[in-house]
């Protein structure tokens, strides 16, 4: 057979494989929902991660047993995806038998100080089982990884992070619940 | 002729100019990229490197072409490179490489086959504009989403641009016949 004609075939081969390796089976095109696939398909284990929330508390996302914990991330300067994201945690909220807790993790730990958390969440309602709090530990990133959320810190002090709410029971995240009409990205 | 080629191609790959177009995706992710793709082009015009015989690239060196060209526009890709300095080198000579393979892949085709895949090429090209320009949530974690719509606008209408020429290409290589 002449090569000229047998060559494109392996090659298309390659490429659609290549492409289906890299976006996860054509299921994956961005960084947000490429995280939140590797994290797993819920249910999936929550890293021990503590975190120190503004009524001046440690806690950590494997403290609440026995009950739904609804977590979101945010930094207080964000100004587009936040604010739906926090929209969502009030519809939740509203929806609620009253036993949940609902946590909004700061990506932001340097700026969002334990006063300014505090500001927010009076302004915010300052509801007893509505947390706002930050990361204790400083390497924090791989382990937000692991449960796939991704945040990225512009050169401008803008940061893009994944905007999903994960509902943890039992150590384990049980639902990715999405923020936007769509569950494919995410972003502030 | 290939000097300059080489010089300008190396100039827009590397800081600070690399720097300044990265700071917008409209600059990464088009004027950047089409940039690497018509100088590899106009290299293959110019030049006599690597005289394959009949240009045996053909269909090949196309499915090579759009291969690289939509792995560059999967957003994960322009974040990976934006993220990481190897992968945006990487980008940029792949681009480049893109253009010189993608001359002699046409070169070597028939008239029918060139416009089947310039109608591809374009199609492809305006429907990934239209999920940059109407997509309301952030594609690319490295930029915002004002860069993302400019973006996705300025692809538009160059995809259109390219769309409508390749339909006159057509129209008027049959009228000629």
């Amino acid at each position: 057979m002449n090569l000229k004609w047998f060559l494109p075939l392996p090659l298309l081969l390659l490429s659609f494989s290549f492409l289906w390796w890299f976006t996860l089976g054509f299921s994956a095109f961005t960084v947000f929902s490429y995280t939140l696939k590797k994290a797993g398909t819920p249910p999936y284990p929550v890293p021990s991660i503590k975190l120190i929330c503004h009524n001046g508390k440690v806690v950590s996302l494997h403290n609440f047993e026995k009950r739904d914990i609804y977590v979101n991330f945010i930094y207080l300067s964000c100004y587009y995806g936040c604010p739906i994201s926090l929209t969502k945690m009030f519809y939740l909220i509203k929806n609620s038998n009253g036993g949940d807790i609902f946590i909004s993790v700061s990506v932001d730990p340097e700026r969002d100080t334990i006063p300014k958390l505090k500001e927010r969440w009076h302004l915010l309602g300052g509801f007893n089982h509505w947390l706002f709090c930050k990361p204790l530990e400083k390497n924090w990133k791989p382990k937000f990884l692991k449960m796939g959320v991704w945040v990225y810190r512009r050169k401008d002090g803008l940061i893009n992070h994944t905007l999903e709410i994960f509902r943890i029971r039992n150590k384990k995240v049980v639902e990715v619940i999405p923020v936007t009409a769509t569950t494919e990205v995410s972003g502030s | 002729m290939i000097l300059v080629l080489v010089f300008f191609s190396l100039l827009i790959s590397l800081p600070p100019v690399d720097d300044f177009l990265d700071s917008r995706m409209v600059g990464k992710a088009f004027f950047q990229n089409f940039f690497l793709i018509a100088s590899g082009m106009l290299m293959a015009h110019k030049t006599e490197i690597f005289p394959f015989k009949d240009n045996p690239e053909r269909a090949s060196g196309l499915i090579i072409f759009s291969f690289i060209f939509l792995f560059w526009s999967i957003p994960r890709s322009i974040d990976l490179s934006e993220i990481h300095w190897w992968i945006d080198q990487l980008n940029h000579l792949s681009m480049f490489a893109g253009g010189f393979i993608l001359l002699r892949s046409l070169k070597g085709l028939p008239t029918v086959a060139k416009g089947v895949y310039g109608i591809l090429f374009s199609s492809m090209l305006t429907a990934t504009a239209m999920v940059y320009r109407w997509k309301k949530v952030i594609l690319c974690s490295t930029y915002t989403l004002e860069d993302q719509h400019l973006y996705g606008k300025v692809l538009l209408i160059f995809g259109i641009a390219l769309y409508t020429s390749v339909i006159l290409w057509i129209i008027f290589g049959w009228s000629r016949r």
